[in-house]
């Protein structure tokens, strides 16, 4: 789901300005299609991903289940990464070639993933807030220009059949799901899943619902749906002061790192996965390996041009290969794991033993 | 007191030590003549309290009757060398030492001159004590010893350096002290293996494990009461000898923007400066950039009038903003450095010099615009700041400067990114220095809330003794 | 440590020969100020652009002002907007640009043609560098030669900055012009059952120009700018113009005005009120047949000028019912004329449709398609309501 750069939300069913009655229906699809891998989380706590498919459904199918994952990420980090250096591309410097612009996307990803998921938190406590808070601050300064008669007639338009459509597809694209999974891992024994993962849903449902609803009530939904980066011409009409005016320079000084860091997440949850499958590799080639598969990727005109990437970011294929991925495969995996309760359990213990004597042993390695 | 054997010979022994010593004039090898029998006496000139010396060792022994056991004439506790090596060991670093019929007794006289306790010229505070440490390390053990009146407060002492023997001594609070970071320490200055310390900075670079980051996870003050503070949250402190700069380990980023006297002003105040002391380091480092890069890609951005006068004070000036600006800053460090070689007296002039004639002249001339100047300007004087991170913030600001000028403002986001990738993965003895983002500690980072609040210590430090009040 | 210095000299290396593509420097631009969009009998697009003479206004410094022109014109031509900018930017000596540009000018040959308006619509929104909160005016095709050579900008150096500012000032004080920005066109352009309306201006002769800021000598300048107004759109193209008391009725029902100016004649003398802090208040509804809508005009009065009365012949409450009654009556003929006009036009301009759409979405689902025709036979019952709620300094006449 790439909200901030182009709202795939606009141009989902019902069509018309009650989009944000889909966000707002969305979320309770969010949590029925989150369920299957909360599950899984919850109870393979302390796996990582690769033991996880493993102690269920067997090494062979599991291996296979790990790699279809990591192309996952493989897809995602590559169309994120076009989506907004196309946006770049057009916006601010038509002239600046894609290598470029390449270049300076994929260092700081790939130095970013290299180092690890205790960096990547602690730049998340820095970068996550600062976007937040642009967020609230545009919206506030845009409230002179914001018409209300855009919204209307509120909800009379749309049938219901239409609005749960279109949440389904929303709350079908969110596949930041993954991102939870593989991260459970490195949380702290006590850190309770539940309670952040409800707690993320809704600090990111409220924001994704503030920024949509000042672009709609401002450009209106004619014009929104029709824009490749409708929050970005919000932000163009804002003005702060008087004289200031045209500042969504700040709205992208806080957009780029953001982008940055999602992707160095996806590119260090592929290396992280690919090294726990292949352990003679460090995780740090693999980093550079799919830095340098991703360039070559971007680099064909094929892929990367302005119609493909509409293809692919539309109704007709994100929403069912994240559907496929994040929601089918786990609901088959807990149904496994139901038939084959006993033998999974003793598989789970075996394998968390292993892990607990594995950190034992070098946590007491002296530095 | 006990005998050894290779002392009763005293010519032998004066022989010994004269060859040892290579004839040093400072270094006196005196035979004196007891009540009984000769004597030793050593001492070195310029390190021993004379009169001290004449009063309670020499007059003694010159007129008591002590019946061949010499400790008890003299006036004075001492202690036994053990051989000869212990003996020169202990000569040379300025103990009295009196030999006789088999006993060499140590005496510690030590007295010489060194710097009176003063106020750190670069540690100016407008509230708190002015104290600072000198190079003597027995003072500043006892300046740090009476901020602290505590049992709990140790000092280990170390020598380190093949040659110099310097005195390093580590300073800590047995239980609350964090007992990885001191095992960490003791391990890495027992592996100094190098001719001379003088500096507390060589130390510093000995134990580090990023020789090539810009930031050192190693605090460095003057000051006691810092130090104080600092080890009472769970850190340990080598004070070196020879130096006034003690280091306390670990230091977090945010303590670069932290100063003493925050914890001594009222509640706004201190969040307050501490809120200026972050714009001013976000001014520093990314200011030319942001500037070369709203000018050049995001023109939009300034106002039109603003722009308009832009435009026609640039047209006047042949090189590009991106260059204009290097080159100032360039002039800068140039400026910088030549200040802080110049005697006192001609510092400020040439500084004036420099920056308001040079600037004047240049912009008069048609070699930079005022905007660049302006610019410049306010990098300039919000470095100072913040004088640890001086090495970072330079570079830094050329590599946003590079950054900003070829590719906008995603060059700055990029840069940004990876700058705070790269300060997040320094970790300092187990540390990471970029950790205070957690609720508790957000009290005392960006702004201070009233002392009353802060009850706990920063949390990676001191893990298993958070609370420090009730 | 040699990996991190080959990531070090590549990244140095991009860096210093990127050559900064897409950097200009400040010194190479060519601001733009104002642009007029025209065409010619051939079909051949023509832009006009106002451009600012940055030394001539310039600092303190640099010395600006003078006898320097504050902007120069520049010309282009082609088969379409970009071809014609691309002629313009052919003979410049800088870059232009484009994100400063105050107003847009549209000729009504321009506006006359639906199909030049969708032109240029889709031009403006497809090019990443025009923004959209210029102003969006009309101008009458005798009009375009003589205003950026001949005419008055008070107290700012160009058309451009006149303008702008004027909108922006007297947005609050005057209601008799509008300020409608490049996006609020295309909104209005794309939602239904509203028709756009952009704003207008003609040039008016004068002899007494106080000395100028432009730049151009004094017997150069023979106009001054009257910006009051609307001009109206249906489906892409310009039908007609609204003077500026309609204006005044326009921005009521959009709720746009804040406030304005009734005279009421009294035998020889007349009383002169301001209006504040209007409220329409608009029920739409459809019978079937017909859309039908109740608008109520509420607003404050406040006494400028009383015409002279006698105290002892009628009592003071009963003066201010008579006067209120009387200017209530005036603004419900002035808005059932103003409406009449746009029904006349066939322009639902005032968002009439929009309304019914948010307020009966039902029968908006019928009728939408014909709006149009719908709109042409619909009944208007206007009501004004409006209260004297202050009188100024004094509260009896001067005279006695």
């Amino acid at each position: 789901m790439f909200p901030y750069t182009f709202m795939p939300v606009l141009n989902t069913y019902p069509y018309n300005q009650d989009v944000w009655a889909v966000l707002v229906v969305s979320l309770f699809y969010i949590v029925i299609f989150n369920l299957p891998l909360l599950f899984i989380m919850i109870k393979f706590r302390g796996l990582t991903i690769n033991e996880i498919f493993d102690t269920i459904s067997g090494s062979a199918v599991g291996k296979a289940l790990s790699i279809i994952y990591v192309l996952l990420f493989l897809m995602c980090y590559s169309a994120c990464l076009m989506v907004a250096l196309q946006f770049v591309s057009i916006t601010l410097m038509p002239s600046t070639p894609m290598w470029a612009l390449l270049f300076v996307a994929i260092i700081p990803i790939t130095y970013i993933a290299i180092k690890g998921a205790g960096v990547i938190g602690r730049l998340a406590t820095f970068i996550v807030p600062l976007i937040l808070i642009t967020i609230i601050v545009f919206a506030l300064a845009g409230i002179k220009m914001m018409e209300f008669d855009n919204l209307k007639p509120i909800l009379a338009d749309s049938s219901f059949l239409d609005i749960n459509l279109g949440a389904m597809y929303t709350a079908a694209r969110f596949s930041e799901i993954s991102i939870f999974l593989v991260f459970s891992y490195f949380l702290r024994k006590d850190a309770d899943i539940k309670k952040n993962y409800f707690l993320s849903v809704a600090v990111f449902a409220v924001f994704i619902l503030i920024m949509v609803l000042s672009t709609l009530l401002v450009l209106g939904y004619d014009i929104a749906s029709i824009c490749y980066n409708p929050y970005y011409i919000f932000t163009r009409q804002v003005q702060l002061y008087e004289s200031l005016e045209k500042v969504q320079a700040l709205n992208l000084f806080v957009w780029f790192p953001g982008t940055l860091l999602k992707l160095s997440i996806y590119c260090f949850m592929a290396a992280f996965v690919l090294n726990r499958m292949f352990k003679k590799v460090s995780r740090k080639k693999f980093a550079i390996g799919l830095s340098a598969l991703v360039y070559i990727i971007c680099s064909i005109k094929i892929i990367n041009n302005t119609e493909f990437l509409q293809y692919i970011g539309s109704d007709r294929f994100f929403p069912y290969v994240i559907f496929a991925i994040c929601f089918v495969i786990p609901l088959i995996l807990v149904a496994i794991y139901f038939m084959r309760k006993k033998k999974i359990n003793e598989k789970l213990t075996l394998a968390l033993k292993k892990n607990n004597d594995e950190q034992n042993s070098e946590a007491s390695l002296p530095s | 007191m006990q005998q050894v054997e290779e002392f009763k010979n005293i010519n032998g022994l004066y022989d010994k030590l004269k060859q040892a010593f290579n004839n040093s004039f400072d270094i006196n090898i005196e035979k004196i003549k007891t009540t009984e029998d000769t004597a030793l006496l050593i001492y070195i000139e310029g390190l021993t309290d004379k009169d001290l010396m004449d009063r309670d060792i020499i007059t003694p022994i010159k007129t008591l009757d002590f019946e061949g056991n010499i400790g008890n004439a003299i006036k004075t506790t001492y202690k036994d060398a053990e051989d000869f090596n212990d003996l020169i060991t202990k000569i040379v670093e300025g103990s009295v030492a009196l030999c006789y019929n088999g006993y060499a007794l140590i005496i510690d006289f030590r007295k010489w001159t060194t710097r009176s306790v003063e106020s750190p010229e670069a540690e100016n505070v407008t509230r708190g004590p002015r104290e600072g440490f000198n190079e003597d390390l027995v003072t500043n053990t006892s300046l740090l010893r009476r901020k602290i009146r505590n049992a709990g407060l140790i000092f280990e002492k170390y020598k380190i350096g093949r040659q110099s023997n310097t005195a390093v001594v580590i300073a800590y609070i047995g239980g609350v002290v964090n007992e990885d970071i001191l095992a960490k320490v003791r391990k890495r200055l027992g592996e100094i293996d190098i001719d001379i310390i003088l500096e507390s900075g060589s130390i510093e670079q000995y134990i580090e494990r990023n020789p090539f980051s810009t930031v050192s996870g190693i605090g460095l003050t003057q000051k006691p009461d810092i130090v104080a503070a600092r080890i009472l949250e769970g850190r340990v402190a080598i004070i070196c000898d020879g130096t006034p700069h003690v280091l306390t380990i670990p230091e977090l980023f945010i303590e670069n923007i932290h100063s003493s006297e925050d914890y001594y002003h009222r509640t706004f105040f201190a969040s307050f400066l501490r809120a200026l002391r972050m714009i001013a380091l976000f001014i520093s480092i990314l200011l030319p950039g942001l500037s070369v890069s709203i000018i050049n890609f995001n023109a939009e951005m300034l106002p039109s009038t603003f722009l308009i006068s832009l435009v026609a004070l640039s047209e006047k000036t042949p090189f590009p903003e991106a260059v204009e600006i290097f080159f100032l800053i360039l002039m800068l460090e140039l400026l910088k450095e030549s200040g802080t070689r110049l005697p006192k007296t001609i510092g400020s002039a040439v500084s004036i010099v420099g920056a308001l004639i040079i600037g004047e002249a240049a912009v008069r001339a048609g070699l930079v615009g005022a905007p660049t100047v302006i610019i410049v300007a306010l990098t300039a004087v919000t470095s100072f700041i913040i004088p640890s991170l001086n090495e970072f913030t330079t570079i830094y600001r050329l590599v946003f400067l590079a950054l900003g000028a070829s590719f906008g403002i995603i060059g700055i986001g990029a840069g940004i990114a990876f700058m705070l990738a790269q300060l997040s993965s320094i970790n300092s003895f187990g540390v990471p220095i970029m950790s205070f983002f957690s609720k508790r500690e957000l009290k005392d980072s960006m702004i201070r809330f009233p002392l009353k609040q802060l009850k706990y210590r920063p949390q990676n430090i001191a893990k298993n003794n958070i609370k420090r009040a009730n | 440590m040699k990996k991190m210095f080959l990531i070090f000299a590549l990244v140095v290396i991009i860096v210093s020969t990127a050559g900064c593509w897409s950097s200009t420097e400040v010194k190479n631009l060519a601001i733009v100020s104002s642009v007029i969009y025209d065409m010619d009998d051939e079909n051949n697009y023509l832009i006009k652009l106002n451009i600012v003479n940055p030394s001539a206004i310039g600092s303190a410094d640099t010395g600006g002002g003078g006898n320097k022109k504050a902007g120069i014109t520049l010309d282009g031509k082609g088969k379409s907007y970009t071809e014609a900018l691309n002629d313009v930017s052919a003979n410049v000596d800088r870059r232009l640009f484009a994100d400063h540009n105050k107003v847009r000018f549209l000729t009504e040959k321009v506006a006359t043609k639906d199909y030049a308006v969708i032109n240029f619509l889709d031009f403006i929104m497809r090019d990443a560098l025009t923004d959209e909160s210029a102003l969006f005016v009309v101008i009458r095709d005798e009009d375009k030669d003589k205003l950026y050579n001949s005419t008055a900008t008070g107290l700012s150096n160009l058309i451009g900055t006149f303008l702008d500012e004027l909108a922006t000032t007297q947005q609050k004080y005057c209601s008799s012009m509008t300020h409608i920005t490049t996006l609020d066109f295309i909104k209005a352009n794309y939602a239904d059952g509203k028709e756009a309306v952009a704003g207008t201006l003609f040039l008016e002769e004068t002899d007494n120009i106080p000395s100028q800021n432009s730049g151009l000598e004094d017997q150069e300048i023979q106009y001054k700018i009257v910006y009051e107004g609307l001009a109206l759109f249906k489906d892409y193209s310009l039908v007609g113009y609204m003077n500026g008391k309609e204006t005044e009725i326009y921005n009521i029902l959009t709720k746009q005005a804040k406030t304005g100016i009734v005279t009421i004649p009294k035998d020889e003398d007349f009383a002169a009120l301001t209006w504040n802090k209007p409220k329409a208040i608009i029920k739409a509804s459809y019978n079937g047949e017909n859309a039908i809508f109740d608008i109520k005009i509420e607003g404050e009065l406040t006494i400028d000028k009383m015409y002279i009365y006698n105290t002892s012949e009628e009592p003071f409450s009963d003066i201010m019912k008579t006067l209120k009654k009387e200017v209530s009556e005036q603004m419900k003929t002035r808005t059932s004329a103003a409406i009449t006009k746009a029904q006349d036009y066939g322009s639902d301009i005032f968002g009439f449709g929009a309304m019914l759409h948010a307020q009966n979405p039902k029968a908006w689902r019928i009728i939408a398609s014909d709006w149009e025709v719908y709109f042409k036979n619909a009944t208007f019952n206007v009501e004004c309501d409006f209260k004297i709620n202050q009188q100024g300094e004094i509260n009896k006449p001067f005279i006695k």
